[in-house]
């Protein structure tokens, strides 16, 4: 298993030349949920992200490259729960590891984290920055073992049942 | 979806800043001394045939929170609230949505300038300049002391109306005088935009028109709906349940989440 320096990683907001880059991503191994992730980053989520109509959202969708070879290793997207009007509670849409790099690990101070993680912590940083609320939330596909264990283990880790959508959990934390 | 006017006159500015019975022109003459108001935009009026009517001076919303602050004697803040709006009011997206409705700005009601900005063909300008009035009010957290909630009128039965916030199930009383005031014609479905602000020990409330637009119907740029990965229309994430969830954890937070513990730059 492959383990990466963060200097090697470059974390950048998407543009509209990174489309091609976008729709050659490859993330899923077959799995429904994976499919599913796939498919909104080769188009649709993209085109919410960069052209918002909906801009009090201010949606954010992060890239992260591998600095040598340039190559698209992550994609993140992030942005406002609009219904939460007191304060700017933040929605992570996705989260999703090229599937080349899958199993990829990055340095830190203690233990190495691995890709699906930095780019969670490549969010946070951004939310912070945008000074919202420390309170954020995720959806997952109740199936969807790996995402589960990652949430939380980066500390999304109250799990709570959506009424009408059985298929999916939410994951709340705050930093 | 339910947006706040971005654009205001110094009608709504003055109220912002005080509720005692200044003149509007010697309050506003305070606020440019304290340097807590932008120049505004002078815009041609057009008549029917595109003849030129007159002029109408306006300016960015954000000249409000500035006028606030001043009330609160915040005036550092309210400078550079002051500044944020100019710059907003230079941009192309602010000038082309003052252009396109400065017809209803001069013989309509803020009601009828809600309106006009509801217009499909000015929701890509509304967007830019709604982007830039969130960007400085996050960035300078201007709205720190304030609640805004958006709604619909849902019951008209004077002297009050009653106004149903983000899908709330209890209509809200509120004078129904006061949203007339307030260029609201207190008409059951009108869109409203509510703000809630402590102030020394007071709880002011004001109601205005809001913009609506098809939050559920948004499209993406290749014009097909905007659904989010899971199908939900993008901005509805959190059902009624959801949102009560999220009030809970707001008040009491439990810190679940580690700082991040490798320094990340952002470039954007």
């Amino acid at each position: 298993m492959k383990t990466l320096d963060p200097a090697d990683l470059r974390v950048r907001a998407a543009r509209s030349d990174d489309l091609t880059t976008l729709a050659a991503f490859r993330c899923s191994r077959g799995e429904p949920w994976e499919d599913e992730v796939e498919q909104q980053i080769r188009g649709p989520l993209p085109r919410r992200y960069l052209w918002p109509q909906l801009p009090a959202l201010d949606p954010r969708l992060l890239l992260t490259f591998h600095r040598p070879d340039e190559r698209l290793i992550a994609v993140g997207a992030h942005h406002i729960e609009p219904r939460v009007v007191q304060v700017t509670i933040s929605y992570i849409e996705v989260i999703a590891v090229d599937l080349a790099a899958r199993g990829t690990l990055v340095e830190t101070e203690d233990q190495p984290i691995t890709l699906g993680h930095f780019m969670f912590e490549a969010l946070i940083t951004d939310m912070l920055q945008r000074k919202r609320h420390p309170v954020t939330f995720a959806r997952a596909d109740r199936r969807n073992e790996k995402s589960l264990k990652l949430c939380e283990r980066i500390g999304l880790d109250d799990v709570r049942d959506i009424p009408d959508r059985p298929d999916l959990v939410e994951l709340w934390g705050d930093v | 979806m339910l947006l706040e006017v971005p654009i205001v006159t110094k009608r709504e500015i003055v109220r912002a800043y005080t509720s005692q019975s200044k003149t509007p022109d010697s309050a506003m003459r305070t606020l440019r001394s304290k340097q807590a108001v932008s120049e505004g935009i002078e815009a041609p009026v057009r008549a029917a045939g595109g003849r030129l009517g007159g002029s109408v001076h306006v300016y960015c919303a954000i000249n409000r929170d500035a006028a606030r602050a001043v009330r609160l004697k915040q005036l550092e803040l309210a400078h550079q609230l002051a500044e944020r709006a100019g710059r907003i009011e230079r941009s192309s997206a602010m000038r082309r949505l003052i252009e396109r409705v400065s017809g209803t700005l001069a013989s309509g009601t803020y009601e009828g300038l809600a309106a006009a900005l509801s217009r499909p063909d000015l929701a890509k300008d509304l967007a830019a300049v709604s982007r830039q009035i969130a960007a400085a009010r996050r960035e300078l957290q201007s709205l720190s002391q304030t609640t805004v909630m958006h709604g619909h009128v849902t019951k008209l039965d004077d002297p009050f109306a009653f106004v149903t916030l983000d899908e709330g199930k209890v209509p809200m009383p509120v004078p129904a005088q006061m949203l007339r005031d307030r260029g609201v014609a207190a008409a059951k479905g009108t869109a409203v935009t509510a703000w809630w602000e402590y102030d020394r020990g007071e709880l002011r409330l004001t109601v205005e028109p809001a913009v609506e637009i098809a939050g559920s119907d948004a499209k993406d740029s290749s014009d097909e709906p905007a659904v989010d990965l899971y199908g939900t229309p993008w901005g509805t994430v959190l059902n009624d349940d959801g949102i009560a969830y999220a009030l809970a954890r707001l008040a009491e937070p439990r810190h679940t989440i580690r700082r991040p513990r490798v320094p990340i730059t952002i470039e954007d």
